[in-house]
């Protein structure tokens, strides 16, 4: 038997979903949606479909059509797919990290497949659950990094990597064959960059046989594409870019003396962002505060009870909500709207966009406003655009911290870096538009497109016939 | 006394014409639309609406315009600079022509003690789409209804109704005559409808009573629709005219257009309208008939045409948390509709597609995907997204691709629901006002004067009317 390595979606863009299948057993790792913002279909007036949601998934592309891992009832009649029922294959899926372009279509998996996380991101699932952004009922399986679990005769194991979102991992998938490591979402130059170069030094010593590894900074162009930084593996910080630390510092120096209300908006799974979201706090004496169900993570994950203010609209007019009970049974304090307008400079205040329309109430002009990850992400999207229009329009400093496609992710050196302390016999770069920029010295460099499936044969990665079946437009 | 004229909104923009006419303490104001912008909608699926703070909010972003006396103190707890309806010590009635957003979106935003006009069948179905939660103002919002036969008076002030159209819901222009002249507001206007003759009539009541303002529609005047009807963007180049100009559709001609592909098609038909246009709703179920096709309404428009025809419609229930099939869980209009309709099956349209004629609204068109498609039609009438113009538009086209259904309108390309630039000049030359106000388009400067002048009133500035002249109070 060899093992068969093959690519559904997500080599060119967001949204990789790959598997890797030795005999009868199966391993898909991660099972995201690309991260599109510029054409999606539910745009707030396209109603999504409740019985035939998995069908449509599949038919607007949000999720490609994998045998075997829907249900018969999901499918429906008529379909080409193999449902689970009629698979022969035993498959576990391994999921990386909680961001959506990871996971977003976990919910449609069949119940009986396990569904593997970092137990980190497994508690955090349940939060997100809770507050009623469930990707679907189903249980997930939670596993603690380097403890080897089997999926049929294929052995995984999880290892540490320093991306912003709780529980963010890579796995290492052995089969008879060989090993295949898969990076997940990486990045060097975190707070947590020793525990991630630890991890490198233990995967390297694993005689890796397939690296499959997120290029997305290798899409975009640094501040400065001439610094000789770029030019080879090494763990320096590309001109113009910064380490996370340095972000903090940033934010806590034009914070310093600061007379005027401070605003952040987050991506509540970035937990380790939230809390030097309270050290900023801490050292500018400012009061941190949180919306409700951002409030609810961080009790779950952090385990405080952090200062709430409610937003005044549908999402809380339910105050018996289990979720929303507990955070006002906790919580020390509901800050108001006029004990912000009596001190601004005394809070540092969560706003995220669907609440943007608190800010009238706010004395925001002139207020400092983070963006830090929180969407609307994309420049030129509607959502960006009209998040830029209220801002304007309440005179809001309004700074963007970072460039989303370079900050969370491991920049172009620090790729060369991981890939060449890895020594793969064989690179496979994904996650962007361009994976082919990956080019390691000691590696073969494999460009594969979705659709493409691989045989490993004794250390070899030869690429097999196109697909069997081609994907439904 | 004096009269005051106002123009709050919708000099410059598709729709939102709020005016106001004030003599002592009498005020009329004409409209209370919020104006079609879909790019720049602040609430775009993401941005939640607040509950306590929604009347302050649509101030606050221009939806609704600041005016004195007509939200509630409650609702403007904490904006600052307007006198609250319980403060105002002037006597104040809002007149809606018709029922398109456009010319009423904003009426939920009114203290519930402004006394509110609208033509009863208009009120009608208004109350029905209150009841899907679809209605731009709550079950409790009172309507006092009025038709062309009588005029309405607020103080000295006096509107005479001027019916423009006896579809469905009626459209009415305005006629307001107070002690110092007369200001007419000709509503939405159209030469080319199924109406025309009531246009014309218009004309010749207006050349009679002679009058000192009128406020025009003038939404064909955008770059677009003008370049088709007449090659240029140079308003001098408008020939008034009474007639179609070359190239572009009437009302009939559409309708005769997508008849013929309803009648050319062996597969489904789909249509997407706006569905408080009872008048189609009524032609899609004759035109049904004519080809032995069954026509089928979504369960929301279908409640609208239960109530306005008082028939029992067919019904198809699209997949979705708004018609959930356990009773107990069901909304008091959906329960009502299903003991009032016949229900119509996915699996009977797949039996014998060519049976039917099936409305789809943009909400639900994910249900293309599982209708059958097989020489099918998509007509696509006046339901949103309309155009380019609307970030939605592209995804709809996006969605329909993903289906063989062919993808039929007519709206976008040479007709246009606005009077066209030729008819509009021939309009206002022949009532030959003395100050002529182009409003409720991109280019009102373009809509030019025969003999009397033009003006583009700064939004919010109070004139004085006298003399057959607005002047500005400085």
């Amino acid at each position: 038997m060899k093992s068969e390595l093959h690519f559904y979606e997500g080599v060119r863009s967001s949204g990789v979903v790959a598997s890797i299948t030795y005999g009868k057993s199966r391993v898909i790792f991660d099972f995201g949606a690309p991260f599109n913002p510029m054409t999606q279909p539910y745009d707030g007036a396209v109603e999504p479909r409740k019985k035939a949601w998995v069908r449509d998934a599949i038919r607007l592309g949000q999720i490609p059509a994998v045998g075997g891992v829907f249900s018969k009832e999901d499918l429906g009649e008529g379909s080409d797919i193999v449902p689970f029922e009629e698979s022969d294959l035993e498959t576990g899926v391994i999921i990386s990290h909680l961001h959506l372009d990871h996971m977003s279509g976990i919910g449609m998996i069949h119940p009986d497949i396990p569904v593997y996380m970092h137990r980190d991101g497994h508690r955090l699932q349940q939060l997100l659950d809770d507050i009623g952004e469930a990707v679907g009922e189903r249980e997930f399986t939670p596993v603690a990094l380097y403890e080897p679990f089997n999926i049929g005769e294929i052995e995984v194991a999880a290892y540490f990597s320093d991306h912003p979102c709780a529980g963010a991992v890579g796995f290492l998938i052995k089969t008879p064959d060989g090993n295949f490591f898969y990076s997940g979402d990486v990045r060097l130059h975190g707070n947590k960059r020793d525990k991630a170069l630890q991890d490198l030094e233990k995967i390297a010593q694993e005689d890796v046989d397939v690296l499959i590894m997120e290029t997305t900074t290798l899409a975009r162009e640094m501040p400065d594409p001439s610094d000789p930084a770029l030019a080879g593996p090494n763990l320096q910080i590309p001109k113009g870019m910064s380490t996370e630390e340095e972000l903090y510092e940033q934010i806590l120096e034009s914070l310093g003396g600061s007379r005027e209300l401070a605003l952040f908006n987050i991506y509540h799974r970035d937990i380790e962002l939230i809390k030097r979201l309270f050290d900023i706090a801490a050292a500018t004496k400012r009061e941190i505060v949180f919306e409700p169900k951002t409030a609810y993570v961080v009790m779950g994950m952090l385990g405080v009870s952090p200062s709430i203010t409610i937003p005044d609209n549908e999402e809380y007019a339910d105050r018996n909500l289990p979720y929303l009970r507990k955070v006002l049974d906790s919580t020390p304090r509901i800050v108001t709207a006029e004990e912000i307008n009596a001190q601004p400079a005394r809070y540092f205040v969560q706003n995220s966009y669907e609440n943007i329309l608190e800010l009238f109430d706010l004395p925001v002009s002139g207020a400092k406003y983070y963006h830090l990850y929180g969407v609307p992400l994309v420049q030129g999207a509607r959502d960006y655009d009209n998040m830029m229009r209220v801002l304007e329009l309440l005179g809001v400093d309004y700074a963007l911290f970072s460039n989303l496609y370079c900050y969370n992710h491991a920049y172009p050196n620090h790729l060369l870096y991981m890939a060449e302390k890895i020594g793969a016999k064989n690179l496979i770069g994904v996650h962007s538009s361009a994976p082919e920029k990956l080019v390691a010295q000691n590696s073969r460099q494999v460009v594969a497109q979705n659709g493409d499936t691989y045989l490993l044969d004794d250390g070899k990665l030869l690429k097999k016939e196109a697909l069997l079946r081609p994907l439904p437009q | 006394m004096k009269t005051k004229f106002t123009m709050h909104a919708g000099l410059r923009t598709i729709g939102g014409v709020i005016c106001s006419v004030e003599y002592g303490k009498d005020r009329v104001i004409f409209e209370m639309g919020t104006a079609y912008n879909p790019s720049t909608d602040v609430y775009d699926g993401t941005v939640l609406r607040r509950s306590k703070a929604r009347v302050r909010d649509a101030l606050r972003l221009g939806i609704i315009p600041a005016i004195d006396g007509i939200y509630s103190r409650e609702d403007l707890n904490g904006y600052e600079g307007l006198i609250s309806a319980e403060e105002s010590d002037v006597n104040t009635a809002i007149i809606i022509t018709h029922l398109h957003l456009d010319h009423m979106g904003g009426i939920g935003y009114l203290a519930p003690s402004i006394p509110l006009y609208m033509n009863e069948n208009a009120a009608t179905i208004e109350r029905a789409l209150q009841a899907t939660g679809e209605g731009a103002a709550s079950l409790d919002r009172e309507f006092i209804h009025f038709d062309e036969t009588t005029p309405i008076h607020v103080g000295a002030i006096e509107v005479q109704p001027i019916i423009t159209s006896k579809r469905s819901y009626r459209d009415f222009a305005l006629l307001v005559t107070t002690p110092d002249g007369t200001i007419h507001w000709t509503g939405d206007l159209a030469l080319h409808g199924e109406d025309t003759q009531l246009a014309f009539d218009q004309i010749d009541f207006l050349k009679e009573k002679d009058i000192d303002v009128l406020l025009c529609d003038c939404t064909s005047f955008m770059d677009d629709v003008l370049l088709q009807c007449t090659d240029s963007t140079d308003p001098e180049a408008i020939i008034p005219s009474k007639e179609i100009p070359q190239g572009m559709l009437d009302t009939s001609d559409v309708n005769r257009e997508l008849f013929k592909v309803l009648e050319s098609k062996s597969g489904l038909c789909v249509f997407n309208f706006y569905q408080r246009e009872m008048d189609e709703a009524q032609r899609y179920i004759e035109w049904a008939e004519k080809v032995n096709r069954i026509c089928v309404f979504e369960p929301d428009c279908a409640y609208i045409v239960y109530k306005f025809w008082g028939i029992r419609p067919n019904v198809f229930i699209p997949d979705s948390d708004r018609y959930p099939e356990e009773p107990g869980a069901q909304a008091a209009w959906f329960r009502e509709l299903l003991q009032n309709c016949t229900v119509v099956t996915r699996e009977e349209i797949y039996q014998n597609p060519a049976g039917y004629l099936l409305q789809n609204s943009y909400r639900h068109i994910l249900e293309l995907f599982d209708l059958p498609d097989e020489d099918g039609s998509y007509l696509h009438a006046d339901g949103i997204p309309i155009g380019a113009f609307d970030p939605a538009y592209a995804n709809l086209l996006r969605i329909i691709e993903r289906t063989d259904f062919e993808y039929v309108t007519f709206f976008s390309k040479n007709y246009f629901g606005h009077g066209y630039p030729q008819q509009v000049k021939y309009f206002c030359d022949e009532v030959d006002a003395r100050v002529l106000i182009p409003c409720h388009g991109f280019n009102p400067e373009r809509l030019l004067p025969k003999s009397g002048k033009q003006l583009l009133p700064e939004e919010g500035m109070t004139y004085i009317l006298a003399g057959g002249d607005l002047t500005p109070v400085r």
